[in-house]
């Protein structure tokens, strides 16, 4: 791989691939959209940059297998590999993504949930099974957005807006000050969405799957701990974990919850909390309601037990 | 970006977004669109078009226009839908028709809230196809889905190939700006409502288009204007949506209402699936009807009720309901503010109300159900104006039975406003004067009713009373409650009402104690007659209140309390003097229906303490009380249990025709539960006269009365009385239908308690038909049953035990129904004399098998002297076990005696068996003389038992 940065053309050519991930994109409209030419032009410009892009991105580039050439067809970034981070006791979370995708119409689905419960790798577990499984039958097929920054997505989405099919977002900790914007393009763009955050925006037709713990057993496990322990085994204790090659929210259990309750509007409440809290917080899919009704808060959120 | 169908089009660009991709128009293509979408619903004529786009000029009869044309429908429109955007208009051009707003992405949201609609878009497009009519409004309840059903009647419009435009009028709050809208909608451009009527005359001729407008109800007076000016565009035609009425010239009005249950289920169901994937499945039914009904299936709140199910479990859908809440609170994005919620909504509403109707609505709040006209205006003084406008704007609704309602929703909403309205609380209580006089008044009507029309005013009132009740006891207001109470006892006495008696009595007593014990005490007394097993009040409690009680009616009636809960108790005879002295005392009082009514209940519990046969008089005397007050209620209830007493006694022909009269006074009165009584009482009386046929026929119109009423437990009872009687037909197959039914009835509705007596009751059928192993098999399954669910209840047990016992006797499993009738025998004791005295007989029938004859006589004599004590003829159906005695004990020749009387006694397959039995034990033997009767054939047996009890074993 090269060393070298991207000269401005080859980011260009990257980010317009990035954009329909998994899906080819014509010769044709890499030339009127990275190069800006006439739709009729003949040019050999396209391939020879994707030979240099093919450097940098490909351990080999003569057997591509990032950047893909799909014959006939044009050229196409290979979707996201399968996901490294397991994603193990979320078969009822995955069975509920694939009813929500077998309903007609548009709409949304939210999975919502504290940080560091595994949204991002159960989105990109879903993700990578509805590509396997369903994905020649998707109509419209996928646009996966994972990977462009959470706070430009509104502003990629509103520049370009969907025409049809499954969208793919990550917001990860960003919790948008107002959803209306959120809310507004959701509904009225075509075709549909699935998409992670801290807190669901309560809309119209919006579906949401509250992302708990993980029950191995009868214990229930936060899954970023188990990526902390197997990060740093050599930690004393979990608290004093650490992964330094994750982002900085995940780096070790505390950041985790300061981030977690960063996106709550109040904080911790000291007592038993008032309705409005427990509003918001359900919002951010952090209260499990045992059987007779009555609501609990993460535990994991309070600090290091004693 | 202009959404079409599935697509987007971006016009500045001339792209096309598909959903697979994005794809350029050509020059013309473009260009077309370009002329045709700002004149969205507006024709374009054909040589407009040529001269745009073919400016270099081509012949007029040229192709190309219409080429170009179809090849951008292909581009544009679902191949499923075509001419649902771009159409031609033969002799005026080509048209691109504007889908409605928000269709498209949210058309699948909208497709949803569409269900149980569809009856309501066939009138509407009848409306548009058979008349000419010019103005069609649909009214009802914000929330009710009005724009939803506009929208897809819209597009089936457009989709029939009408011009349809759409304006939505909920931003305007003027008079011009709606009617300027309006032009701009249709493709007039005007800028002054002056030149507005020239502009639709000359702009749109006689041009077809379907115009809609939508939220209109804060507009009256732009409405009849814009109405007025468009007699002059005779092509327009207006569809409106609005919560009122517009009034209109010619306007055409269709009410929208709530969906019913089924359809409302449907709605939440789907909405669920789409927003709360993971629980969709799990939801259970009840809760989705319960849901459902306390919306009474308002679109809109079942949507809002389905969202908080994405937050919090089900249970807090449920409490928030109970708070009368209905959602008030919350609250979605992506809707117009004002139908964010169901408070906005109403809100909405409120804010459109002059101050009367406000006060009007507030008033109204106060009514627990549907109120009738005269109610109102009497109660809370609303004028029959304002109740008129309350229609007209769809907060009130007309009930179906007649009288009007307010929709639960709309009376959540009005309730949150009386600390506003009626900060003094005049309106409660007027409602509360209004129904506690309207009771107290109807107690001469109430004891005549012999037709149920009164009866019937009374259901109808029910939640009022309640509720007028509850205020009386919560504001302390005891004049009211005095007033209202003497009306409100002689509903509960007279229907025996039982719900009404433990909420009313149990309510007033909680707030009455220490404030008015006169009218405490008289609470409890009637709670405790209607319901015996109430444990309000001990006996000497209640004696202690009549003591002190000054009024004598009130003595009265807290004498027969106090007899009743001694009776309860199991204290015979400080029952019995209890309810005498009460009876004396009405009799000295000289008032005849109180009297007769201490003689009825007197009787009853007398009945239920002694189980004697004394008092037939008693019941004929209250019968004849009752008739000279004419007490049409009290005098149905006193001849049942005359019927039921005459029968006991075998006077059978009097039983029918008292029972008859009963089954008369029911059916004029048309109630339920008095049919059900009348037909069961004449299934029994039928049954014992051997017409076992007829008996079936009463019995399954006593099901059919009990089904109608909804009341599965008393179904149940039903089913297995038909079971039994079947069975005495010798039918054991459709025996065993009814009793498997009662099972399932049990299963689905009952208890434990009522699950083993279905199970019994199953065995019974198949040992009568001669199944002993299936018989022991489910006797086997009731014990589990009761060791899971019941494990202290003895008297279960000792039922389950003694049919084992039987059961496992007849299928010769003789050991262990041996043990189970022990078992049996060492429980017995403290229950009734009839319980105790059968399972002693089969005791000793379970001894004389096993060649105890000894040890068997001395427990057959025991269960016929206990029988014995209840009445003789109880002790003559332990005649078959004694009989079993005698033959293990070498009396052939007594038994064959016996054996004539037994047959000639109504036959059923059990007797069959039993005497099949004993005939063929007794084979040939020389019989004894025959005796006379009943009478002296149990002498006999006595005797012969009690020598063998004595026999040889015991003096070896």
């Amino acid at each position: 791989m090269s060393s070298r940065p991207l000269s401005g053309l080859e980011q260009a050519l990257l980010e317009r691939l990035a954009r329909d991930r998994g899906r080819p994109v014509s010769r044709r409209s890499l030339l009127v959209d990275v190069w800006g030419y006439a739709p009729d032009s003949r040019s050999r410009a396209v391939a020879t940059t994707v030979a240099r892009l093919r450097k940098h991105l490909e351990a080999d580039p003569s057997t591509a297998e990032t950047l893909l050439t799909v014959h006939g067809e044009g050229y196409m970034l290979a979707p996201h590999p399968t996901p490294s981070t397991p994603c193990l006791g979320r078969d009822a979370e995955l069975r509920a993504i694939l009813t929500w995708l077998d309903q007609p119409g548009g709409g949304w689905l939210h999975l919502i949930g504290g940080g560091g419960v595994g949204k991002t790798a159960l989105l990109d577990h879903a993700v990578a099974h509805i590509r396997s499984e369903r994905g020649h039958t998707l109509p419209g097929g996928i646009r996966d957005l994972r990977g462009v920054p959470p706070a430009e997505l509104l502003d990629r989405l509103q520049a370009a807006p969907s025409s049809g099919g499954l969208t793919i977002l990550d917001l990860q900790d960003h919790v948008p000050d107002r959803p209306d914007g959120w809310v507004e393009h959701l509904t009225t763009s075509p075709g549909r969405a699935l998409l992670a955050s801290r807190r669901a925006f309560d809309a119209r037709g919006e579906a949401v799957l509250p992302i708990g713990l993980v029950a191995r057993g009868p214990e229930l496990h936060l899954p970023l701990a188990l990526r902390l322990r197997l990060a740093d085994p050599e930690a004393p204790d979990l608290e004093a974990a650490r992964d330094p090659s994750a982002p900085p929210r995940h780096q070790s259990l505390a950041a985790n919850r300061a981030s977690t309750l960063a996106s709550l509007p109040g904080g911790l409440p000291s007592g038993p909390p008032a309705p409005s809290t427990l509003r918001e917080w359900s919002r951010a899919g952090l209260v499990t309601w045992s059987a007779d009704g009555s609501p609990t808060l993460p535990a994991w959120l309070f600090g290091p037990s004693p | 970006m202009i959404p079409i169908g599935t697509h987007l089009l971006d016009l500045d660009r001339g792209v096309v977004h598909t959903p697979h991709g994005p794809s350029l128009l050509s020059g013309k293509e473009h260009a077309l669109l370009r002329l045709l979408v700002p004149r969205a619903g507006t024709a374009v004529p054909r040589d407009e078009v040529l001269r745009h786009l073919w400016p270099e000029g081509l012949a007029a009869s040229s192709r190309a226009p219409d080429v170009l044309f179809s090849r951008l429908r292909a581009r544009l429109e679902p191949p499923d839908a075509p001419g649902r955007f771009l159409k031609t208009i033969r002799g005026e051009g080509y048209l691109f028709v504007l889908p409605p707003p928000g269709e498209s992405q949210t058309e699948a949201i909208e497709e949803a809230t569409l269900i149980g609609r569809a009856p309501a878009l066939d009138r509407a497009r009848e409306w548009l196809e058979r008349t000419r009519g010019r103005w069609l409004t649909w009214t009802g309840l914000g929330g009710v889905g009005k724009t939803c059903i506009a929208r897809a009647f819209a597009a089936a419009a457009a989709r029939d190939g009408h011009a349809v435009a759409w304006v939505d009028l909920a931003p305007h709050d003027d008079d011009d700006g709606p009617l300027l809208a309006s032009a701009e909608a249709l493709g007039l451009d005007v800028r002054d409502v002056q030149d507005l009527p020239s502009a639709l005359r000359v702009g749109l001729g006689a041009r077809r288009t379907l115009l809609f407008l939508d939220n209109l109800e804060h507009l009256p007076a732009a409405s009849a204007r814009l109405g007025t000016l468009l007699t002059s565009a005779p092509g327009v035609r207006v569809v409106a949506t609005s919560r009122r009425t517009l009034g209109v010239t010619g306007e055409v009005v269709h009410r929208l209402s709530g969906l019913s249950e089924e359809e409302a289920c449907g709605l939440f169901r789907a909405q669920a699936q789409r927003v709360v994937p993971a629980q969709a499945e799990d939801l259970e039914e009840a809760l989705v009807r319960t849901v459902c009904a306390s919306v009474d299936g308002l679109p809109l709140a079942i949507e809002l009720a389905v969202a908080t199910l994405r937050f919090a479990p089900p249970q807090h859908l449920l409490a928030a309901l109970e708070r009368h809440q209905h959602g008030l609170e919350g609250e979605l994005l992506g809707r117009a503010p004002r139908q964010a919620s169901l408070e906005a909504t109403l809100a909405y509403s409120w804010a459109l109300l002059d101050e009367a109707a406000r006060r009007g609505l507030v008033a109204l709040s106060y009514f627990a159900g549907v109120f009738r006209r005269d109610d109102v205006e009497a109660s809370v003084g609303l004028s029959l104006r304002t109740l008129g406008d309350l229609v007209q704007q769809s907060l009130v609704a007309h009930a179906p039975g007649g009288g009007h309602r307010l929709h639960p929703v709309v009376r959540s909403f009005a309730r949150s406003r009386r600390g506003a309205m009626d900060p003094d609380g005049t309106c409660e209580r007027g409602h509360r004067l209004h129904f506690l006089g309207w009771a107290r008044s109807r107690i001469d009507a109430l004891r005549g009713d012999v037709d149920g029309d009164e009866d019937r005013r009374w259901r109808a009132r029910l939640p009022d009373l309640s509720a007028a009740w509850r205020s009386a006891l919560a504001a302390g207001d005891l004049d009211a409650a005095r007033m209202g109470w003497p009306g409100l006892r002689e509903w509960i006495e007279l229907r025996n009402a039982l719900p009404e008696a433990r909420v009313w009595c149990g309510e007033g007593r909680a707030a009455l104690a220490g404030v008015d014990d006169e009218l405490h005490d008289d609470l409890m007394a009637i709670e405790v007659l209607v319901d015996p097993t109430a444990r309000t009040g001990n006996a000497a409690a209640l004696v202690a209140a009549r003591d002190r009680a000054a009024d004598p009616a009130t003595r009265v009636r807290l004498g027969l309390a106090a007899g009743a809960a001694a009776a309860h108790a199991h204290e015979k005879d400080a029952a019995l003097a209890l309810l005498t002295e009460a009876a004396h005392a009405a009799r000295d009082l000289g008032d005849a229906d109180l009297e007769a009514r201490a003689v009825r209940f007197g009787w009853v519990r007398h009945v239920a303490v002694a189980r004697s046969g004394q008092g037939l008089e008693t019941i004929q005397a209250a019968v004849e009380g009752f008739r000279s007050t004419g007490n049409a209620p009290m005098l149905r209830r006193a001849l049942g249990e005359l019927g039921a007493s005459l029968s006991a006694r075998d006077h059978l022909d009097d039983a029918d025709a008292v029972l008859a009269e009963a089954l008369h006074i029911a059916t004029r009165a048309g109630d339920e539960a008095a049919l059900y009584e009348a037909h069961n009482a004449l299934a029994g009386l039928r049954r014992r006269q051997g017409r076992a046929e007829e008996a079936l026929e009463y019995v399954t119109l006593a099901a059919e009365a009990a089904r109608r009423r909804g009341a599965p437990v008393t179904l149940l009872a039903q089913l297995r009385t038909m079971g039994s009687i079947e069975l005495d037909l010798g039918r054991f197959e459709a025996a065993e239908r009814s009793s498997r039914a009662a099972l399932d009835l049990a299963r689905q509705y009952g208890g434990p308690a009522r699950l083993a007596s279905a199970l019994a009751g199953l065995g019974h059928v198949q040992m009568a038909s001669h199944r002993f192993d299936d018989a022991v098999e489910t006797y086997f399954a009731m014990r589990e049953v009761l060791e899971e669910h019941l494990p202290d209840e003895g008297y279960w047990d000792v039922v389950c035990s003694g049919n084992l016992a039987c059961a496992l006797r007849l299928a010769g499993r003789h050991d262990e129904a041996r043990t189970a009738s022990e078992r049996a025998l060492a429980l017995v004791p403290g229950f009734s004399l009839q319980v105790q005295g059968q399972v002693r007989a089969l005791h000793a029938a379970i001894r004389a098998d096993a060649g105890e004859t000894a040890g068997a006589a001395e427990d057959a004599l025991e269960s016929l002297r206990v029988l014995g004590q209840i009445a003789p003829w109880e002790a003559w159906r332990a005649v078959y076990e004694a009989a079993s005695v005698l033959l293990s004990g070498g009396r052939e020749g007594l038994v064959a005696s016996v054996l004539p009387l037994l047959r000639a006694e109504p036959a059923s397959p059990e007797k069959w068996m039993f005497l099949a039995d004993l005939e063929a034990s007794v084979g040939d033997a020389e019989p004894e003389p025959t005796p006379a009767s009943k009478g002296e054939a149990m002498e006999r047996i006595g005797a012969a038992l009690e020598e063998l009890a004595r026999g040889p074993q015991r003096s070896m």
